[in-house]
């Protein structure tokens, strides 16, 4: 017998993550890109292996490294298969800010059914481009502005100010801090936790990030 | 002959936390004119159940004065909506209240037009044809409404023709619209006209339906139909 609910769209709600990855030249040492990779990698391992989610998650990596790319298209993150990215070039941080506006402009790309999307800001130096009003634009933009920001300062040399300033009026404005490459994990371990507790959540777009991490260790 | 079928039923959300449902709905009619209402109570306030139901009163309200007169436009409505809104809930601060809001008015001077503030749907249906209002999408949750910062212009104001035998009107809350599309609308109003509305007893076998339907939040169901 036909009911209401047949009705009922069979395609969960998406909930994307946007990276914000710099893979400048400076990323080649100590063995940060290779901490990013497979912080990366064993993170989208552990969302893809996520049962019982109101929402498919998504993910999309946008590297600034030379010039900003998007590495990996916003997809379900059972559908990546993950390829190493490489470290070179300057920190054109602005540039991935732009295609990261551009990115929550498209309603192709992130529909109106979407859950509130989680943005993350990763670097370990400062923009070598022009990356104020692209910032301003991501920040002032109807859509990507409405988004969850995190934040993750790699080494000494991370302009944390930018990171603030991307942070803004953020929830959890705190940017996070790794010296060593091993924190670059636990970052990526907490972002995961945060996107899946909010995928399991009674409303996915409520709540603030971290207030579902009940024992959250990491060293200010 | 004009029909209604509703209900609003309360999400788990809200059955776990203790709270009331914050959905809420109003429909009348009187000959050929008639007024439709869905408004849903932002989660995040305290009063938004009452926000909610008083803004379908203060809709009601505002009709009885606004199809009195020929000269009045859809705008003239929403202004006298809104200021009724707000003195109907006398102490209760509004931003304490804040309701999405979705208006369908018929009357007997020929003005028929949809209005819309915030979250929501709201579809007719003529012949196979479904036409959904435009409204102005605040996505991730995020919406406008009474009780929040807004204008006249964050209203989504629609003129329609009269509504004629064997068309439709849907009116939905976002507890619903999101887990539906548009493709299979026009089916879903036929299986309500057809199967739910002609149940022995239609109200309690769509909130059963509706209660079946999962999902956290609030849902609310207004259907209007003109019969063939």
């Amino acid at each position: 017998m036909r009911s209401l609910k047949s009705f009922k769209s069979q395609k969960k709600r998406p909930l994307p993550v946007i990276l914000l990855a710099d893979v400048s030249g400076s990323m080649s040492v100590d063995g940060k890109i290779q901490s990013l990779n497979f912080a990366i990698r064993e993170m989208i391992e552990s969302l893809a292996e996520e049962s019982d989610v109101r929402a498919e998650i998504q993910l999309s990596i946008i590297t600034f490294g030379g010039q900003a790319n998007i590495h990996t298209p916003l997809s379900n993150v059972n559908s990546i298969s993950w390829t190493d990215m490489t470290a070179s070039g300057g920190t054109p941080m602005g540039g991935a800010f732009q295609l990261c506006t551009t990115m929550f402009q498209d309603r192709n790309s992130i529909s109106g059914r979407a859950y509130r999307p989680t943005i993350v800001l990763v670097s370990d130096g400062q923009p070598t481009d022009d990356y104020g009003s692209a910032l301003q634009a991501l920040l002032s933009d109807e859509r990507a502005s409405k988004g969850f920001r995190m934040a993750l300062a790699i080494g000494d040399d991370a302009d944390k100010r930018v990171l603030q300033e991307f942070l803004a009026d953020a929830e959890n404005n705190r940017v996070f801090e790794a010296n060593e490459a091993r924190r670059i994990r636990d970052f990526f371990q907490l972002v995961t936790m945060s996107v899946s507790s909010r995928s399991k959540s009674a409303n996915p777009n409520s709540g603030n990030i971290l207030s579902h991490i009940p024992d959250l260790d990491w060293e200010l | 002959m004009v029909h209604c079928l509703a209900t609003s039923v309360i999400g788990s959300a809200h059955v776990e936390t203790g709270m009331p449902c914050q959905d809420a709905w109003l429909f009348q009619a009187d000959d050929d004119a008639m007024i439709g209402v869905v408004c849903d109570g932002l989660g995040s306030k305290k009063s938004s159940h009452l926000g909610s139901t008083t803004a379908c009163t203060a809709a009601l309200e505002a009709w009885k004065v606004w199809k009195d007169s020929s000269v009045g436009t859809p705008e003239d409505f929403i202004r006298l909506l809104e200021v009724t809104w707000r003195l109907m809930l006398r102490d209760t601060p509004p931003v304490d209240s804040a309701t999405t809001c979705v208006v369908f008015i018929q009357d007997h001077h020929q003005r028929c037009f949809v209005a819309q503030l915030g979250d929501g749907m709201f579809i007719k249906r003529q012949d196979e044809d479904i036409y959904l209002h435009p409204y102005q999408q605040h996505d991730f949750g995020f919406t406008k409404g009474l009780g929040l910062p807004h204008t006249l212009n964050d209203w989504t104001i629609h003129q329609l023709p009269l509504l004629k035998e064997g068309e439709s009107i849907l009116m939905l809350s976002d507890g619903l619209s999101e887990d539906l599309e548009i493709e299979s609308m026009s089916s879903l109003i036929q299986y309500l006209i057809d199967d739910v509305a002609h149940d022995f007893n239609p109200e309690k076998r769509l909130t059963t339906e509706l209660d079946d339907w999962g999902g956290h939040d609030d849902k609310t169901l207004l259907l209007i139909w003109r019969e063939a």
